[in-house]
């Protein structure tokens, strides 16, 4: 019998940790901030989108951009994009995501963004890192200078975001930093 | 239409959403709103831990968990265009669910729920599908997805003759053993039969064949097609969920399939989800 | 007057002859005035009422001004009376009034003194204090009604600054308004699409710093003693953040110079 009951008590403790570390031990106002810093990752990055697509952007400013938003990203990851028509996704690099985006060849580009936005979780990954999804949705309209409004679509992008506590040492004060940064992009078409 | 028009009213109040937007363009963003935009979300909408504009209940809040506004969410979270689900069912699920004496929630990181992901590989340069299973599993404090499964038809076509009872002509006979099994050879050179030779009841490890392909370099991943998940969480019940993609307040992750079963009939159905019996 | 006149008539020849040579007196003298025929009573009371009014100022047990008690001493002065009791306590009564007028004069000269000094301060400005602040501040020092020459030019040339700093557009502001103006000028200006005023702006903003590469730190939360921050940036990738993203999001939170008075640091908090 008193075997029995240490068996129930230390399953119960295991229950019990196992919980605990299910939970974030964040209070629900530091994670909010977490929450919303990676919200306004994601926004910055929707804002370079904007400047790189626009055509006028100057070449100079297009390329800083570039960069800017480049460093958002992890390195290695990935944009993967479909559309409606076809079955397969392509994949990009971030680099040559923008690159493209600042090359296409219409006279006109908007890019509008609704405002919506949906935040998951952060859950924690083996190395401590926590990941967590971001969804936005995208409104991309192309003009052509004779034929007006030759292309539009409507997408949904789920983005990657990477948040990971950090600290360190600036100008002698010990510094507790939350870094984020983005990783790979589903860019789905959604129907019209 | 009267339920449509329910619906539409009901995530209406969104527009106003007031914490930080991304953007400022104002085209209609109802069927935005509506949408389960992330399984996170239909796990978070089932179990009534957020708002109808999407934002977190903690536990103490007003409103979490809260089971009137679940009743709501529930009735929203399935695929309202599917025949394969009895409306009756859904009601006795959507009841059984919400009971008030135990009512029953998702859990993410627990268990008794996958992923299904159909995928085109090449096998030996010809393009494939292959379903690969997932489940959230923990490694010190954090969690992962890993690869529990895999169903490829090429695999299962390897292994036909498995449970051939009738077979009276491929089998290494009872005496071999005095000869030091000099008869294997013969066994083995029609490689196409191989499988007669295998113990009644041998269940194929399709994994460690995946894997084994993978690294001869025979298969080579292409891309994900679909994502479904299965989920057994729910005492006597499991469900499907998949995602619509299209223009309706209906859409994004739903409940694509439901059934009441027992723990057995749960059993028999990871096993035919997942080809393991 | 013909009251008087009646109390004449029924006077005594003789009587009327002495009050007569009297009134010539009198009338002979300043302090005299038109109705002021007296009678010796009348003048008895009169000097009982200076006494009354000299003693509280001899005790200094008056609540009046020093100038309200010269005035009263003044008069009673004036009137000439000649009583020799009341010609003591005049002299008593002015003895005391130079000493109220001494510590008056001392005590202005201390609230003197301290305007003077807030008025330096305030010329320089040395807690950034804006238009509208030092105006407050100056307003407050005049309400004082302070006597000093030097004070009203030290406050003429305050009120010089204030307006030169609100007709400036706040080249003379404290640095924290300038910079938070800076920030809203770059983000205005590229949400308006005028990328040369932001990047003009981003130029001038980056003169009040020692370096480009200046650590800008934002907070992000602040629980108790538990700050959490974004990833630390530099001032010109933090004005650049400003310009492409076309919002402001953040306060000023701390400002840390070096010692030629350029910013060494400088840390931000989610507004």
């Amino acid at each position: 019998m008193r075997k029995l009951l240490s068996l129930v008590i230390l399953v119960s403790l295991f229950a019990m940790s196992d919980r605990v570390a299910a939970q974030d031990n964040l209070s629900p106002k530091r994670k909010q901030a977490v929450d919303s810093l990676a919200l306004e990752k994601v926004r910055d990055l929707s804002k370079y989108i904007s400047i790189i697509g626009d055509k006028k952007t100057p070449w100079s400013d297009a390329q800083r951009v570039i960069e800017r938003a480049v460093e958002l990203f992890m390195e290695n990851s990935e944009i993967g994009v479909s559309s409606l028509g076809r079955q397969d996704v392509n994949y990009y690099k971030v680099r040559e995501y923008f690159d493209r985006l600042m090359q296409l060849n219409y006279d006109r580009v908007t890019i509008d963004w609704y405002k919506i936005q949906y935040v998951s979780d952060l859950v924690r990954q083996p190395d401590g890192t926590y990941v967590g999804v971001i969804t936005i949705y995208q409104r991309f309209q192309a003009y052509d200078k004779e034929k007006g409004l030759v292309y539009e679509d409507t997408t949904k992008k789920d983005i990657t975001v990477y948040v990971k506590r950090k600290e360190t040492q600036i100008g002698g004060r010990l510094i507790g930093f939350w870094d984020v940064m983005l990783g790979d992009i589903r860019v789905k078409e959604t129907s019209k | 239409m009267r339920k449509l028009t329910w619906i539409l009213v009901l995530w209406m109040p969104f527009t106003c959403l007031a914490q930080g937007s991304i953007g400022s363009f104002t085209g209609d963003e109802s069927v935005f709103y509506a949408q389960t935009k992330q399984v996170n979300q239909f796990f978070l909408r089932f179990n009534g831990e957020e708002d109808n504009q999407g934002r977190r209940f903690y536990p103490g809040d007003p409103g979490y968990r809260d089971l009137k506004a679940r009743k709501t969410y529930l009735n929203i979270l399935f695929d309202n265009t599917s025949s394969v689900i009895n409306p009756d069912a859904k009601f006795v699920f959507i009841d059984d669910v919400l009971n008030k004496k135990n009512p029953a929630f998702l859990d993410f990181y627990s268990k008794d729920w996958f992923a299904e992901v159909t995928a085109t590989f090449t096998y030996k340069k010809e393009k494939v599908n292959l379903i690969l299973y997932l489940k959230i599993e923990k490694q010190l404090n954090g969690y992962k997805w890993v690869i529990s499964n895999v169903y490829f038809n090429k695999f299962e076509s390897w292994f036909t003759h498995l449970q051939d009872t009738t077979n009276l002509k491929y089998f290494i006979h009872p005496m071999s053993h005095e000869l030091d099994f000099m008869n294997l050879h013969k066994a083995f050179k029609e490689t196409e039969n191989l499988d007669f030779y295998l113990e009644l009841g041998y269940i194929p490890d399709m994994t460690s064949l995946f894997v084994m392909e993978m690294k001869n370099g025979n298969l080579n991943f292409v891309d994900v097609n679909n994502v479904k998940f299965h989920i057994f969480q729910i005492p006597n019940w499991y469900f499907e969920i998949s995602y619509f993609n299209r223009n309706s307040v209906n859409s994004g992750w739903l409940i694509s399939n439901v059934l009441r079963l027992n723990d057995q009939e749960k059993r028999d159905l990871i096993g035919h989800y997942t080809h393991v019996k | 007057m013909s009251e008087i006149l009646n109390r004449i008539t029924s006077l005594r020849w003789q009587q009327f002859v002495i009050i007569l040579m009297m009134a010539t007196v009198l009338a002979g003298t300043e302090g005299c005035k038109s109705t002021g025929k007296l009678s010796k009573k009348e003048r008895k009371a009169q000097i009982e009422n200076a006494k009354k009014q000299l003693q509280p100022i001899i005790a200094g047990a008056t609540t009046l001004t020093y100038d309200e008690q010269k005035r009263i001493v003044d008069e009673i002065m004036n009137k000439n009376y000649g009583d020799q009791e009341l010609d003591e306590m005049i002299i008593e009564a002015q003895k005391k009034l130079k000493s109220v007028l001494a510590a008056e004069e001392k005590m202005n000269a201390q609230k003197a003194d301290i305007a003077k000094a807030s008025l330096y301060d305030l010329l320089l400005n040395k807690d950034n204090k804006s238009a509208d602040e030092l105006q407050r501040e100056l307003d407050k020092i005049r309400a004082q009604n302070i006597k000093s020459a030097d004070n009203d030019e030290l406050m003429a040339r305050l009120e010089k600054k204030i307006q030169e700093m609100r007709t400036s557009g706040g080249a003379d502001l404290p640095v924290k308004s300038q910079l938070e103006n800076a920030f809203n000028t770059i983000a205005n200006a590229a949400s308006a699409g005028n990328l040369s005023q932001a990047d003009a702006t981003i130029q001038k903003t980056l003169q009040y710093f020692s370096s480009d590469d200046v650590p800008v730190l934002i907070i992000i939360s602040r629980e108790g003693s538990m700050v959490d921050y974004d990833k630390p940036t530099n001032i010109k990738r933090y004005l650049n953040l400003l310009k492409d993203t076309k919002t402001n999001k953040n306060a000023i939170d701390a400002i840390m110079t070096d010692t030629n008075g350029k910013i060494k640091g400088l840390d931000l908090i989610k507004k």
